[in-house]
């Protein structure tokens, strides 16, 4: 399956000046951020730096309480979660699918939105991509290992086929071999030209970034590329405890 | 008389798993316990006998009508209320405060308008003869309201496992913010799903004139009383429990009607008590917990 982008000046997604938190606590503090078409940009930051805040308030699960966001050059302000994600904005979330659910059945909600049809074309194509989900389609999805419950995740989320990928944490929970299968996917799906923010402290999908954002205490403290956060001294002692020439990446 | 108690358990049982399967529903979806729910299966009770009164009408034959107004005011009441209860910062506790407000509206409103008298409709609307079940006998009416109930356990397991509405209602009571991540309108399939669960105690209600006896304004907080027994019974959010926990107390009911009938009313706290205690996820936990 690919994923069509075309390079143009104004980036797929623009949020800018957010400010969002749950009851009387702010959480983001004056965030932006934009995404450009078929880029990668890594999230990255600590426990609590408002992370996945940022992706459920882009999302809209989050309700914003200033700034604005643009999808494609059009305001998202007003929209639903279920609308943004019909206008090709797809959330893998840190758990990402319906355990209660069996394969075909959380397959086939990715794809609510599309006509009966085109929801079986597109798991059969999906089912090539993941041929362990085809063999135990009819099995609950809570009965998949953790490696198979990220594909089925990431299956699901591109069952309506969307320009822009928002990722919480792909790796949580994994073992490293199953990470690497992980990245590996994404990295085609990167060449197919999809758009993806991956929000991550697995520091091996610096691998997949063509873009770094850091959230430090719900600010955004680095925007930039993959070599300028690699050479910031200050970033890689606070946040990476790195020193020296071995930046100790992991997978 | 044991073969008569298990036999009429498994009737009582059939028909209190359809009372309590809307509540049920409601809760999985919306994580709300409506407290007006025995209220709506009152209304459901008294628009079959007024159906029965005015135009001598089966209510087996109400049962569309109450389908369909029931599930609109479920919708209605959904769109009026529930999204800014959900977006409050307390919602399990206002929704408790604005339910029972609820239910006290709709009890005091149908008191004004059927006054506080107790009605029934005649079993004998189906006929005089009994019928033979199991080698015992019984009113047709408690067989009719039983396997009615059955059929209405069935559709509601179809609508859940077997259509695409129905995948996006178990995925909204999985979870409400990946359902909505997932591109599903949260709001609709939770409105359509108020609008079921009302639908259901409507059409409950339609038998409750048979099966409790008599219907009259102040039943509601009695029916609310026993559908929560019975879901926490089965298990809390897992609507296919409730089937479970009707069973349980259908036969409770009758072993204790037959054998300590002064006690049987005291039934439903005492089996609330004991399964909350020794195992409180419910006989069918372990599949909330996946859910």
């Amino acid at each position: 399956m690919s994923f069509s982008a075309t390079e143009t000046a104004s980036p797929l997604l623009r949020a800018t000046g957010l400010a969002a938190g749950y009851g009387l606590l702010q959480v983001l503090w004056d965030v932006d951020i934009e995404i450009g078409q078929g880029e990668c940009v890594i999230l990255l930051g600590a426990n609590g730096a408002g992370k996945t805040t940022l992706l459920k308030a882009l999302l809209g699960l989050v309700a914003l309480w200033h700034g604005s966001i643009e999808f494609k050059g059009r305001s998202l302000a007003g929209q639903r979660t279920d609308q943004r994600v019909r206008q090709g904005i797809a959330y893998m979330s840190e758990i990402g699918i319906f355990p209660n659910l069996s394969i075909d059945e959380n397959l086939s909600l990715g794809g609510y939105h599309l006509p009966k049809r085109d929801v079986r074309t597109r798991a059969s194509q999906l089912y090539a991509m993941f041929p362990d989900l085809e063999q135990r389609r009819g099995a609950l999805a809570a009965s998949l290992s953790g490696g198979q419950r990220k594909m089925l995740s990431l299956a699901k989320a591109f069952m309506g086929g969307p320009q822009l990928l928002i990722m919480d944490e792909p790796s949580a929970g994994l073992s490293p071999r199953y990470v690497k299968e992980v990245i590996a996917t994404l990295r085609q799906l990167r060449e197919g030209g999809l758009s993806m923010l991956i929000a991550e402290q697995n520091l091996g999908f610096l691998d997949l970034a063509g873009r770094v954002c850091v959230l430090d205490s719900g600010r955004m403290s680095f925007s930039g590329g993959r070599d300028a956060l690699e050479h910031d001294d200050i970033l890689r002692r606070s946040y990476f405890g790195l020193d020296g020439e071995d930046d100790g990446r992991t997978d | 008389m044991i073969a008569y108690t298990l036999s009429a358990g498994l009737l009582f049982g059939l028909y209190f798993s359809l009372a309590a399967l809307g509540l049920n529903l409601v809760f999985g979806v919306m994580r709300l316990i409506n407290l007006a729910h025995g209220d709506f299966l009152m209304l459901g009770a008294f628009l079959a006998y007024g159906l029965y009164t005015v135009a001598g009408l089966n209510p087996l034959y109400a049962i569309p009508a109450e389908v369909v107004v029931f599930m609109f005011a479920g919708v209605i009441l959904y769109y009026a209320v529930v999204p800014r209860l959900l977006a409050s910062h307390n919602p399990e506790m206002l929704s408790f405060i604005l339910l029972f407000g609820l239910s006290q509206i709709i009890e005091a409103l149908a008191v004004i308008a059927f006054g506080n008298d107790e009605r029934a409709i005649p079993s004998t609307i189906y006929g005089s003869r009994p019928v033979s079940l199991f080698g015992q006998t019984f009113p047709v009416a408690w067989v009719v309201s039983a396997a009615v109930s059955a059929l209405a356990l069935l559709a509601v397991y179809l609508y859940l496992h077997h259509s695409r509405l129905g995948y996006a209602t178990r995925a909204v009571m999985a979870s409400r913010d990946e359902a909505a991540g997932t591109g599903i309108n949260v709001h609709r399939v939770s409105a359509i799903a108020l609008g079921v669960g009302l639908a259901l105690a409507a059409t409950a209600g339609a038998f409750s004139a048979f099966m409790l006896g008599s219907i009259g304004p102040d039943m509601g907080i009695h029916i609310t009383t026993v559908s929560f027994a019975v879901i926490v019974i089965g298990s809390l959010g897992n609507p296919l429990g409730t089937v479970l926990g009707g069973l349980v107390y259908g036969l409770g009911l009758m072993f204790m009607e037959t054998y300590h009938p002064s006690w049987a009313d005291l039934l439903p706290f005492v089996l609330l008590i004991v399964i909350l205690l020794i195992r409180p996820s419910g006989l069918l936990g372990q599949r909330v917990r996946l859910a």
